[in-house]
């Protein structure tokens, strides 16, 4: 193969790709610099049986040899590639024009693909003379993708106060992020629900409540579409409250009669405004409806069906997150605490069910929940254990004296030669001017 | 204090397990009471959540320097803060801390009025009709809510004709607790 033809097939697929952009499928603009890769390409594996066009190291490869100059020569060949991760393309011998068209469209589609996905992907559209390596998608710091959902909360809000339909694709997108790592590491994601915002009080909430009905779905074994929803509606349940006046919103439990009326009407206004979103499940609308909806029907609004059998895991959750949070009007409960208070309002306010399900998900310590030890050592929870409750594991923050540690450490007490120790109450905080949430922001960091 | 920690810390370890839970409480609290000192340089000088954390640290405890510790609170610059020090008060329920709740009345701010009688209910002495009869004049609704609340459970007769006036021309939530209170007041 000469270097010229070499060029002449790089030309074309970058052309064809360039052209993609600008022109609608089968397009004589696409469709001829495909062609003529397709057919330079095949006199080629004619003669080699196989050939690679790779990234390595950020500079492109193609039949062994490096290309000069690709980023300017071949910008939109090498843009693709990079953006879908792709380390090496191999084409072999017989590849027919349809594969390579197949290959172009994977290229520009707006999604990423894991390694494996990309396989399905090939073998689904019957492309087999192709094949792509591609590096797995890097999972971001859970940190990263916490703070990422309050901002998408801030804009789904200021879109609804600017009078503009906030868009659905940021929502699910976050959603499906928070559900990945609430399934690769529960206690950790929990431990983020612990940071809250006290003056910008509902968007961490929202996060936070929708982190916590995932975990609980997940933990009730709930089916990947459900879980989702879930998670969409907690996101989302609050977001009514753009309709009510800030000075309102930020001084609950102290409201006038009227005060009252207006702040009772947020999961009505809310399921209006999600119901306009683009592509918004009816489930989602309802269940934001139905969120002030009581076990026994008590609550608000009133309705006459019977409520969303999802509806309750966000109830549950939402009152969790609002109970250990710091407010003008409440010092923010234990996490244990607020575990007892719905298991008191069981029956009444919530599905006793939901809140027993909770109640072993979350654990008998929960993530967050700052404990003494028979040493007189004080600590935080922060991985559940769910085969001996009483045995979590926990950070150690203060010695037997009562001194801050510089550098605390973790104890698993449920293992070997920890049975020295073991938890006797639950400590406060608040009596250490300690921010929970800034201490699991230190870890997820 | 030394040998007081020492005795709860080593009961920390006895067999009873509720004597070992009674020494983890009562070490949480003694330890408040030795931050003490901490928290009220934080009522003074910390930031608005710091303010909140420390009113509500200390609000589990009792004694003379708690109240005092609240009742600065009560006239700090930030409205939550005198709010959540007025709330802490009421539920303490200590009568020393009267007069300062009263003067919180005139707080500029509604929202710290209507947490101020809320507080008084749990405080109620007759000398207070007199102040919350002058809320009921109040343009905020919440106020005059609150106020005819408290009245109205006192079932004190001299608020009568206040509450023959509130049952006939306040807006539904008045109304219902003007009715309410003719019907338990004192005849
Ligand atoms: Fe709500
Ligand atoms: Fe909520």
């Amino acid at each position: 193969m000469t270097t010229d033809n070499r060029e002449l097939i790089l030309r074309s697929l970058n052309a064809a790709l360039h052209s993609k952009k600008l022109y609608p499928p089968g397009h004589p603009s696409v469709a001829a610099p495909a062609r003529k890769a397709c057919q330079l390409l095949s006199n080629h594996l004619d003669d080699r049986g196989e050939v690679g066009l790779l990234l390595v190291e950020e500079s492109l490869v193609f039949d062994e040899i490096p290309v000069d100059n690709a980023r300017e020569q071949y910008g939109d060949l090498t843009a693709h590639l990079e953006k879908k991760r792709i380390e090496a393309i191999r084409f072999r011998q017989g590849v027919t024009e349809e594969e390579l068209s197949g290959l172009l469209d994977i290229l520009t589609m707006e999604r990423t693909f894991e390694p494996d996905e990309l396989e399905e992907e090939l073998l689904r559209r019957r492309i087999t003379r192709i094949t792509i390596r591609s590096e797995p998608v890097e999972k971001r710091n859970m940190l990263e993708v916490y703070n990422d959902a309050v901002g998408v909360v801030k804009n789904v809000m200021n879109d609804v106060r600017m009078g503009r339909i906030p868009k659905s694709g940021e929502v699910t997108d976050i959603v499906d992020e928070m559900t990945d790592l609430v399934f690769a590491d529960t206690n950790a994601m929990i431990g983020l629900a612990m940071i809250k915002s006290y003056d910008e009080y509902l968007y961490n909430h929202s996060v936070n409540v929708s982190i916590l009905g995932i975990a609980l779905g997940r933990f009730m074994k709930l089916g990947k579409h459900e879980i989702h929803i879930i998670g969409v509606a907690a996101l989302l349940h609050d977001v009514g409250k753009t309709g009510v006046s800030e000075e309102i919103i930020k001084k609950p439990g102290g409201l006038s009669s009227e005060e009252w009326e207006k702040v009772k009407q947020h999961p009505v206004l809310g399921s209006q405004i999600v119901e306009r979103m683009d592509g918004m499940e009816k489930d989602v609308c309802r269940m934001i409806y139905e969120h002030h909806v009581r076990y026994d029907h008590s609550g608000y609004p009133k309705i006459e069906r019977s409520i969303h059998p999802l509806g309750m895991i966000i109830s549950v959750a939402d009152a969790y997150d609002a109970l250990t949070t710091l407010r003008v009007y409440q010092n923010p409960h234990q996490p244990v605490d607020a575990v007892k208070i719905l298991k008191d309002l069981a029956g009444r306010h919530f599905d006793p069910a939901v809140v027993d399900a909770f109640e072993r998900m979350i654990g008998f310590y929960p993530v967050g929940t700052m404990i003494r030890l028979d040493t007189n050592e004080v600590g935080v929870v922060i991985k559940v254990n769910h085969e001996a409750c009483d045995m979590p594991t926990v950070k150690i923050l203060y010695d037997s004296d009562g001194n801050q540690l510089e550098e605390p450490y973790s104890v698993d007490l449920a293992a070997e030669g920890e049975k020295t120790r073991s938890i006797i109450g639950v400590a406060d905080p608040l009596t250490r001017n300690m921010d929970m949430g800034a201490f699991f922001q230190q870890e997820a960091g | 204090m030394d040998r007081r920690k020492q005795v709860l810390i080593k009961a920390l370890r006895d067999r009873d397990e509720h004597i070992r839970s009674a020494a983890a409480g009562a070490l949480e609290r003694l330890e408040i009471r030795l931050r003490l000192p901490a928290f009220e340089k934080l009522v003074e000088s910390g930031d608005k959540i710091e303010k909140l954390r420390a009113i509500y640290a200390v609000s589990g405890l009792r004694g003379e320097r708690v109240l005092n510790l609240l009742v600065k609170a009560t006239k700090d610059p930030v409205e939550d803060v005198r709010a959540a020090a007025l709330r802490s008060l009421g539920r303490i329920g200590d009568k020393r801390v009267l007069p300062a709740v009263v003067e919180s009345l005139k707080d500029e701010s509604p929202v710290v009025v209507r947490v101020a009688i809320e507080a008084l209910a749990n405080l109620w002495d007759q000398r207070l009709l007199g102040p919350l009869m002058q809320m009921l004049r109040s343009k905020d609704h919440g106020v005059v809510e609150r106020a005819l609340d408290v009245i109205g459970r006192s079932g004190d007769k001299r608020a009568e004709n206040a509450m023959i006036y509130f049952a006939v021309k306040g807006n539904r939530t008045m109304r219902m607790l003007a009715i309410k209170a003719l019907g338990v007041m004192e005849t």
